[in-house]
């Protein structure tokens, strides 16, 4: 996992140099305040300084350089695919877009019974909106069919 | 005592009553499921207790908490698999009985000793937390920027195998808490440029994203390379007898005193003083006993088990004391709260004495119902276990999404959740700790509130820390738990 785990640590250094660049900008604080940008400066300096050792950390490291399993590209597979269903259920809304994103897991994970493929994405989805939509009131994404 | 009188019958309000059952029961079910935590179990009920009054949104949590403490042991007996990380010394030897056809045996004892820990500590948490609150009430800015660095060096100490991993965690969480307006001077910052960052970025999508939606994301990796557990172990009576009871009454005592007083401590958590209670019961016991842990030995499940519920109950204290969480369920649980507009800290103890032992009265009712439900549903709840992953993660990631959007109806706090939740996946992936970024939110905020208000207080003088004993006290051990860990790396190892 060594390549990945400094792939990450890059980014998480990223994220602290964006931030330790927008304090930078902050004015000073008054009447004993340190001001807006101390403590993000602070913080962000000791996440650049934490990265650049763990990267170090991992480099001297000797571990098989696997970027990502098969098994978790396929997880990731997954996490896409809540992505695009989020994205789509803003628009055709959200009792439409559970039963085909639940039943495209379950295809993906390895299930071929008909039956199973249809009646667990309908009852799960049946059971969140009884739950939530009727029992608490919560007001779920709708398309303009009004559903 | 009329305040109890009046905590009790709020607590037999029908609706909270019943809220109270569904919890445990959900909480058992969650807890029972390898991958599903408590703190996975209580971040995804969160979102639903907001339509609630603050007592039964609050004693659901609560709830779920117990039931799902308890919970793990069950899949620990069955299939040496810890349901939730706190019932992982109980596979030692609780396994080991069930695998010589004593399962029900095991479970009798996991019931009563879980009940009974939770019990204990919620009668000292009853008994300490108002003496503890008297003391925190004379604390001031400088004490509570001192409290914060403390517990959050104390849970990046305890949580990880790597302290710069821990601590970087625990920046990047202080980091989005920093997003969205400055309480001191009202200025927003961090928001870049957009709206939504605005307000800041909510707590609960980030929890539901790292401990729901992570979790769900690894159960699937987990189904891909083909790991499955199965169970067929059948329970049938699961009373204890009375020598049994006997021989684990002195353990189930002693295991509660610790798990209490270490679960008062900021970030550890169940785990930790299970596996505490377990070496201690070890060393206590005879020498021809002794050899037995490990080999089915019912103190060996006693310990642990009562010990890991008894956390409950002492986690409870730094939060309704100093408002400052003991583990990562009571920082969501903190949230669950500051969210029903009640601040916890010393000022509940005097503003707001009737929620307060309403809560204290619920948790000895959800521990006394907690010992009926488990003796029960015990055979529903190893049933439980066989239902399938591949059923249950689509499940989750779908009450991750409703759970994230009902707080706000906002579907931009769905992409931070989804966001949350791949980085935590990564995160758990590469071996950082996720508690420390959770605490980090609710603390880093303190810390950097409190640690302004004093300079403020003093105009700019530094000398207000350094004239407090309990600031300096703090900040020491503070200091300690981080460069300790560092120095013995630099130490030549024991051979």
């Amino acid at each position: 996992m060594k390549i990945g785990n400094i792939i990450f640590s890059a980014f998480i250094f990223l994220v602290g140099l964006l931030f330790f660049v927008t304090a930078l900008s902050f004015g000073p604080g008054s009447s004993g305040d340190v001001g807006v940008g101390f403590f993000p400066k602070i913080i962000s300096l000791f996440v650049m300084a934490l990265s650049v050792i763990i990267i170090i950390q991992e480099i001297k490291k000797n571990d098989k350089e696997i970027l990502l399993t098969d098994s978790s590209k396929k997880a990731l597979v997954v996490a896409f695919a809540m992505i695009v269903y989020v994205i789509l259920m803003n628009i055709l809304g959200f009792v439409i877009m559970t039963p085909v994103v639940v039943a495209f897991m379950l295809y993906f994970v390895g299930e071929r019974n008909k039956s199973k493929l249809v009646l667990i994405p309908v009852g799960l989805t049946a059971l969140v909106y009884v739950c939530f939509v009727i029992g608490l009131n919560v007001r779920l994404p709708m398309s303009f069919l009004g559903i | 005592m009329d305040l109890f009188l009046q905590a009790l019958v709020n607590v037999f309000d029908p609706i909270t009553f019943l809220l109270v059952v569904i919890g445990l029961t959900l909480g058992m079910i969650i807890g029972a499921l390898p991958g599903l935590t408590a703190t996975m179990g209580v971040a995804l009920l969160l979102p639903l207790t907001f339509g609630l009054d603050t007592l039964s949104g609050l004693m659901v949590l609560i709830a779920v908490y117990f039931g799902s403490i308890y919970g793990g042991s069950i899949s620990a007996i069955l299939l040496k698999t810890p349901g939730t990380p706190a019932s992982a010394v109980t596979s030692l030897d609780g396994f080991q009985l069930a695998q010589k056809g004593e399962a029900s045996r095991a479970m009798g004892i996991s019931i009563v000793s879980s009940v009974a820990g939770g019990l204990i500590s919620t009668f000292v948490l009853i008994l300490v937390a108002p003496q503890l609150a008297q003391v925190a009430l004379k604390f001031n800015a400088p004490e509570y920027f001192a409290l914060a660095c403390f517990g959050l060096s104390i849970i990046i100490s305890l949580s990880s195998s790597s302290i710069a991993k821990g601590i970087l965690v625990g920046m990047l969480g202080i980091m989005i808490s920093m997003i969205g307006i400055d309480v001191i001077t009202g200025v927003t910052r961090f928001n870049f440029g957009s709206v939504n960052l605005l307000s800041g970025v909510s707590f609960i999508p980030v929890l539901i994203g790292i401990f729901a939606f992570s979790q769900a994301l690894t159960q699937f990796e987990e189904i891909f390379s083909g790991v499955t557990e199965s169970v067929s172990v059948k329970v049938k009576k699961v009373l204890p007898t009375i020598k049994d009871l006997k021989t684990v009454c002195p353990t189930i005592i002693r295991s509660s005193f610790i798990g209490t007083f270490i679960g008062s401590i900021p970030g550890t958590g169940g785990d930790i003083s299970a596996y505490i209670a377990y070496n201690e019961t070890k060393r206590w016991a005879k020498e021809d006993d002794k050899a037995t842990f490990g080999t089915g030995n019912v103190k060996g499940i006693a310990a642990p088990e009562a010990a890991n519920n008894a956390t409950t109950g002492g986690a409870m204290i730094p939060l309704l004391t100093l408002g400052i969480p003991g583990d990562s369920v009571t920082a969501i649980i903190l949230g669950a709260l500051v969210m029903q507009g009640v601040r916890p800290g010393p000022a509940l103890f005097n503003e707001q004495k009737e929620l307060l032992y309403s809560i204290f009265s619920g948790m000895v009712v959800a521990n006394l119902l907690l010992l009926v439900i488990a003796f029960l549903g015990i055979r529903f709840f190893v049933k439980v276990l066989s239902v399938k992953k591949e059923y249950l993660a689509p499940a989750i990631m779908i009450l991750c999404v409703v759970g994230s959007f009902a707080i706000n109806n906002n579907i931009f706090d769905v992409g931070i959740m989804l966001f949350m939740g791949v980085v935590g996946y990564f995160l758990n992936k590469f071996d950082y700790p996720q508690s420390p970024l959770i605490i980090a939110l609710i603390l880093g905020p303190m810390a950097e509130r409190e640690f302004r208000r004093s300079l403020v207080l003093s105009n700019g003088d530094y000398n207000i820390f350094f004239s407090s004993p309990i600031f300096l006290f703090f900040m020491s051990i503070a200091l300690l738990s981080l460069i300790l860990p560092i120095i013995k790396n630099f130490l030549p190892k024991k051979q």
